[in-house]
């Protein structure tokens, strides 16, 4: 394999349960072919990719060039969700590219306690993801224009006390909901809200959190964010938004996922 | 999610609830967790998704790490007429914290003084 090492690197996806239990996706990033490589009881899922295009040196070079990004963070994601919807998996985040399969395993070698603590957390669970978005503004102010200078600041008090008022309602309900569900999960994260413009929508997100869910409890989670939801939209007007089943990327901290990841998941920023 | 059932969605707030997919409406999501660093917006972007399908996403996106975004100064959520919870309860627990930083310091400097008094004192008698 010398000659296919000055010309390819190794791309790993994520680990799954070893056995080659079920099916792995035909293609991979840049139309690759998906493998796999034994990691004791797991097996790591890897694509050989050209090193002209994917070597480190690469990854330095376009690693925030979203053009470039983007095609590769999302054929990399779909073939993790087609590996979740068919069995256990721990995500690997990117870049996740080695030399060779030998630098592959003495990576996951050397933070193989990390590796298999994770497992253990991420075995049977999936990731669901929760966004919360209001459905009406705060109140607006008052039309017809004030008699005085008193006035005015009277009104603009009693506006902007009325706007707290609200804003502390519905902190109090989006607080309440996550925790609610968070008593359901067997880990949470909250992230910072996506900007309008990334999520194209004109009312901003309030709440981006995720969810760590046993597989047999999911239908009961869903459920409850059902049930939430109805109750946001009755009440503070506000509304859920779940996404899932997600390979559980938000739960693979540093310890996870190798040396490079060394920020835990959580409050941000 | 076809369109349809967007635009419906949209219409009445019914609860959603999405397979999560490579698409537009959820790429941002998938670049959140996919990758090791956060993600900020600048510029408009075309993506090839599939081979098939060339999405123009008016969406701008910058993939940079969050403390970048905070060294650029982005604060996106500030100033929303809807009002964004989070924001404020940070901005709280940061007042808390300079209070208490600066209680800690007043009581340190007033220790100083006592023990400035203290050696004064004795140097007198």
């Amino acid at each position: 394999m010398s000659d296919a090492d000055q010309t390819t690197v190794v791309h790993a996806y994520g680990l799954v349960p070893g056995g080659g239990r079920f099916s792995l996706p035909e293609r991979g990033i840049a139309d690759a072919t998906v493998r796999t490589i034994a990691f004791h009881h797991l097996e790591v899922v890897v694509s050989d990719l050209p090193a002209e295009s994917f070597s480190e040196a690469a990854w330095a070079e376009h690693g925030e060039d979203t053009q470039w990004l983007t095609p590769v963070a999302a054929a990399h994601h779909d073939v993790l969700q087609h590996l979740v919807e068919r069995g256990d998996i721990l995500p690997l985040q990117l870049p996740g590219i080695y030399p060779s399969d030998e630098a592959l395993i003495d990576a996951l070698e050397s933070s193989r306690a990390d590796l298999e603590r994770a497992w253990q957390t991420l075995a049977g669970r999936v990731e669901w993801s929760l966004q919360i978005f209001p459905t009406a503004e705060l109140p607006a102010p008052e039309k017809p224009a004030p008699r005085s200078g008193r006035e005015y600041l009277e009104r603009r008090r009693s506006q902007q006390d009325a706007r707290e008022t609200e804003r502390g309602r519905r902190e109090t309900a989006v607080t309440e909901a996550h925790e609610a569900l968070a008593r359901e999960a067997a880990a949470d994260v909250v992230r910072a809200p996506l900007d309008k413009a990334v999520t194209g929508r004109e009312e901003p997100m309030l709440l981006n959190s995720a969810y760590l869910v046993e597989r047999e409890q999911e239908q009961r989670f869903l459920a409850l964010a059902e049930r939430l939801h109805n109750q946001l939209v009755a009440t503070s007007g506000m509304r859920i938004e779940a996404t899932g089943p997600w390979p559980p990327y938000s739960f693979v901290g540093a310890e996870g996922a190798g040396e490079r990841h060394e920020d835990e998941p959580g409050m941000v920023p | 999610m076809t369109e349809s059932q967007r635009s419906e969605s949209q219409r009445s707030p019914m609860f959603v609830s999405n397979r999560p997919q490579s698409s537009p409406e959820s790429l941002a999501d998938v670049l959140e967790r996919v990758l090791d660093k956060g993600i900020v917006i600048v510029g408009d972007i075309q993506v090839r998704l599939l081979d098939i399908e060339l999405l123009t996403i008016k969406v701008r996106l910058m993939v940079a790490s969050v403390d970048k975004a905070r060294e650029m100064g982005i604060n996106w959520w500030e100033g929303d007429p809807f009002v964004s919870n989070i924001e404020s309860e940070e901005k709280n627990e940061e007042e808390l914290d300079l209070r208490r930083r600066l209680e800690a310091l007043e009581s340190r400097v007033g220790e100083q003084n006592e023990i400035v008094e203290g050696e004064t004192t004795r140097e007198r008698r």
